[in-house]
């Protein structure tokens, strides 16, 4: 029975008590107004009422309320049939049987009509045909009691059909909504797997694209250091070609990620505040050379006034306009790309940015035209095979423009050239009166300079100090080396916490901050928190490091307060280019620096000069373009890595068989952090399987674990070891130079020292010997240093108070703040 | 079911007993004679009283009269009747018409 035939039995029920109750009255006054006995009918009325009354209340609208309700039902009438006997009424009260039946179809209960029926007809035939006969012989009139009880049963035949087919119609319905609720939960369901299916896809596709880019950035990498050898012509081409095919294959790899991420829903658009014109220009600086290359010019041209400002996701903007202005300079053959930028539709709040991109290419037919926006799709195959490219450039811009609210078209003729256009509605900023819309005639045909090429530090912004926070000591001597290359200061912080305590005390010293996520102590992100409630995001921008590319990630970051996020591996040219911009927006150009390190030139040609051909198991030519090609900087890492986790097995056994697993964990963590920037992958997955050991609590295997980390971590101490006298040897037999290289060995002693104390590693009184050793101590001096003694108290932060007061001028010849 | 037909017996046994009980006689009796009286006698009686035999009843001894009389009942009683019922007017479905001698 369905739900919606038992709620209307229990109103139906409920209204029969008000019904019945109410023929009391009825009754009586019928009485009263035919024979003068309305007390005996009132008193059948309640005997009546209070039957189904009673029974409604013990029992509800069950089958024996039901049953009893026909019968009385039936009995209002035929007290009324009694009271008005021989009166010019009594036929009336005839109908007064057909309505109560009628009435009993509120039941929708075949029974209860058929009881109906069978009461009413037994009524009629006993004491309207029964009892007359049985007094006066011949009074009772068969036929008539017959063609009533006929009546009687041909409408409780169509009641029961009424009520079947109701009782059909509803059955039908909740059928259709128990079907209709099980497809809903049905498709609920499917659409979470979905989402989870997408999200472990668009997991996939970060972490394969991620893996995959690993490997070509080696072939790039390995490619542009190639290209600076001596190469024969032949060679020098198949290189460049190799690069080539490189560069391309990582386009493809990004252009796969960003078309899957749109398709499954996952472009998220951003609304920042940005400039129109700064943008273009940025995008057009990008192309300026490859243009230049093939000949040709680029030309701006505003036709319009333009806003100062506008808000919306900038990033998708680029990546539009970019993707348009590389196609052209693909395509172009002669003469200039103009792009045209217009700004139409202007209201209070909005402003729709119209810009279209002419070259003089090959053009296209109008059958090309049509499908030109379908993802892998170009002009034509041939295209592909002659000028490259995956044919998801255009589909994805037209994803992105699409998704902002605007539209792309494309109007060619084949061998005229082509243009492409397309509108994104923006929210217009209010500057003020102060920074009114720029005039068009302010921009006549702007083309973009040289010196605006993003990868290029500003020299309006060298020497500037940027404050690298990192709490993986490879990272930040990678960073130092990046930057310093580029011509800026660095000061560094091991975590949240010091970069916070560095900014409280010189915060005005930093034009910007790099700050990485995960970090012990206190993370990036409530590190920018804490720094955000005192400098802004245009008096300080942060920029993000993570490991990660997922949009969550960034979004994390941004939302905490930080202007900008890249991605590790850094790529050096994005994140110059990054601090351009981000120091161009800025007012902070022009801040003295006096904490900061001296920038040390790079080697350029003589990078391998002070390597080895090959220190197995390291990767140099991997781990050269991990630093820059800084020879220096990786010998002096390679060392660091040997002193820091020598004993990094045994470490890692005490601290799992001490219950310290989130030290452990830490432990394996910046291990593997390292080993693999270092290039040593055996090292850096088996650390990975020990730090999710630790992490997890399961430390069943750690023990096989921690063999096979020795296992692969020995081979690297060993070469590790072959490195280090030739520093020395190389150094002491450089005359000056020799000065340098004692104070790099006592840097490198101390920098050593200073991470195990950090650490609190049992293994400090064994670094501490190697400090003192590069200092040249002898062994009183040894016994009576205040660290030593700090440190076999295991005093640990005693010991490296003392190291500091001790030696301050030996202090990290960069400003690094690691504790 | 057993409840509903429970009340269904004695709804109908109750409008029976009703009808049949109501004092509304429009003037016809049910007369039963006693063994010792024959018919005859009876007829006899229902005449000298004012009254007319409309017919007998299916069992010997009865017969249905009429009579203006308001004494009727008891003078055949006096003159032998063992029981003179006063009938009610059963006018079936459809008697919506006063009965009148």
């Amino acid at each position: 029975m369905s739900p919606q035939i038992l709620q209307l039995r229990e109103g139906f029920g409920r209204l029969l008590c008000w019904l019945i109750w109410a023929h009391v009255p009825l009754l009586a006054f019928a009485g009263w107004t035919t024979t003068g006995a309305a007390l005996p009918a009132a008193l059948a009325g309640t005997l009546l009422a209070m039957i189904y009354h009673a029974s409604w209340l013990l029992y509800g609208h069950a089958a024996v309320t039901r049953n009893l309700s026909a019968i009385i039902m039936m009995c209002l009438p035929a007290i009324l049939l009694m009271l008005f006997a021989r009166k010019p009424w009594q036929m009336d009260m005839h109908m007064y049987f057909f309505a109560m039946m009628a009435l009993s179809i509120g039941w929708f209960d075949r029974a209860t009509i058929v009881l109906s029926a069978i009461a009413t007809s037994l009524h009629h035939l006993i004491l309207l045909y029964v009892l007359p006969l049985a007094v006066f012989p011949g009074e009772g009139n068969l036929a008539r009691v017959l063609l009533h009880a006929a009546i009687v049963a041909f409408q409780a035949a169509v009641l029961i059909w009424v009520s079947g087919k109701v009782l059909q119609a509803f059955e039908r319905i909740h059928r259709m909504s128990e079907e209709i609720v099980a497809t809903s939960v049905a498709l609920k369901e499917r659409t979470l797997e979905a989402e989870e299916s997408t999200r472990v896809k668009s997991i996939f596709l970060a972490n394969v694209s991620h893996e995959i880019r690993t490997p070509i950035n080696a072939i790039l990498g390995f490619s542009h250091i190639l290209q600076r050898a001596p190469l024969t012509p032949e060679q020098m081409n198949q290189v460049r070609k190799i690069h080539g095919a490189g560069s391309t294959l990582l386009r493809l790899i990004n252009d796969l990620l960003d078309f899957s991420k749109n398709e499954a829903g996952k472009l998220i658009l951003e609304r920042r505040e940005f400039d129109l014109v700064e943008a273009i220009d940025n995008q057009i600086a990008l192309v300026r050379d490859s243009a230049e290359e093939r000949g040709l010019g680029i030309e701006v041209n505003y036709l319009t006034n333009v806003p100062d400002r506008l808000s919306g996701d900038q990033m998708r903007f680029d990546q539009v306009l970019l993707n348009l202005l590389s196609n052209a300079v693909k395509f172009g053959r002669t003469g200039t790309i103009v792009v045209t930028v217009r700004c139409d539709e202007w209201t209070d709040d909005t402003v729709s940015v119209q810009i279209a991109v002419r070259d003089n290419g090959i053009g296209m037919s109008a059958e090309e035209q049509s499908r030109l926006f379908t993802a892998f799709s170009q002009a034509d195959s041939s295209t592909t095979r002659q000028y490259g490219g995956t044919g998801l450039g255009l589909a994805i811009s037209r994803q992105i423009v699409e998704q902002m609210g605007g539209w792309i078209r494309v109007e060619s003729i084949a061998d005229l050239g082509s243009v492409f256009t397309f509108m994104i509605p923006f929210e217009r900023v209010d500057t003020g009166a102060s920074a009114p819309m720029r005039d068009k005639a302010a921009m006549p045909g702007r083309p973009a300079s040289k010196n605006e090429i993003v990868h290029v530090i500003d020299p309006r912004f060298r020497d500037l100090c940027v404050l690298l926070v990192d709490d993986n000591e490879i990272n930040r001597e990678i960073g130092v080396g990046l930057l310093g290359n580029a011509g800026l200061l660095v000061e560094c912080a091991a975590n949240g916490r010091v970069a916070c305590d560095m900014v409280g005390h010189s915060g005005q010293r930093y034009a910007a901050i790099l700050m990485d996520v995960q970090m012990p102590e206190m993370d990036g992100i409530d590190a920018t928190t804490e720094i955000r409630k005192v400098w802004s995001a245009d008096q300080l921008p942060i920029i993000a490091l993570t490991a990660h590319t997922f949009d969550e990630e960034r979004r994390r970051c941004l939302a905490a307060g930080m202007n900008d996020h890249i991605a590790k591996p850094i790529d050096p040219k994005l994140l110059i280019a990054r601090l351009n911009h981000w120091f161009q927006r800025g007012a902070r150009k022009t801040i003295p620096q006096p904490m900061s390190h001296n920038v040390v030139p790079l080697a350029g040609d003589d990078a391998f000069v002070t390597l080895p051909a090959d220190l197995a198991p390291f990767d140099l030519g991997l781990a050269l373009d991990r630093t820059n090609g800084n020879p220096a900087l990786l010998r002096r890492l390679i060392a660091s890595f040997a002193q820091t986790y020598a004993s990094a097995p045994s470490d890692l056994s005490r601290l799992i068989s001490a219950g310290e697993l989130a030290e452990a964990s830490r432990l394996a963590h910046s291990l593997k952090g390292v080993a693999a920037t270092l290039t040593l992958s055996s090292v850096a997955d088996v650390a990975a399987l020990l730090e999710r050991a630790a992490t997890s609590d399961e430390t069943g295997e750690t023990d096989n674990l921690i063999a096979a980390l020795a296992e692969a971590l020995d081979p690297a101490l060993a070469a590790a070891q072959t490195l280090e006298p030739t520093v020395r040897t190389i150094n002491t037999s450089q005359g000056a130079g020799g000065v340098r290289g004692e104070q790099d060995a006592v840097d490198l002693a101390r920098d050593a020292l200073v991470r195990v104390l950090r650490r609190r590693s049992l293994t400090a009184e064994q670094a501490f010997d190697a400090y003192a050793h590069a200092l040249g101590l002898d062994a009183q001096a040894r016994q009576d240093h205040p660290a030593l003694q700090a440190i076999a108290s295991r005093d640990f932060d005693l010991a490296l108070e003392a190291l500091n007061l001790s030696h301050p001028g030996t202090f990290p010849k960069r400003r690094d703040k690691s504790a | 079911m057993l409840p509903a037909i429970l009340l269904l017996v004695i709804g109908i046994g109750s409008l029976v007993i009703a009808t049949v009980a109501r004092a509304d006689a429009r003037g016809r009796y049910l007369v039963v004679m006693r063994d010792s009286v024959d018919a005859a006698t009876v007829m006899d009686a229902v005449y000298q009283h004012g009254g007319g035999v409309t017919g007998f009843t299916w069992f010997s001894r009865g017969l249905y009269a009429v009579s203006d009389a308001p004494d009727f009942a008891m003078s055949m009683r006096a003159s032998g009747a063992w029981m003179v019922w006063a009938l009610p007017n059963i006018p079936g479905c459809f008697g919506t018409v006063e009965v009148r001698s």
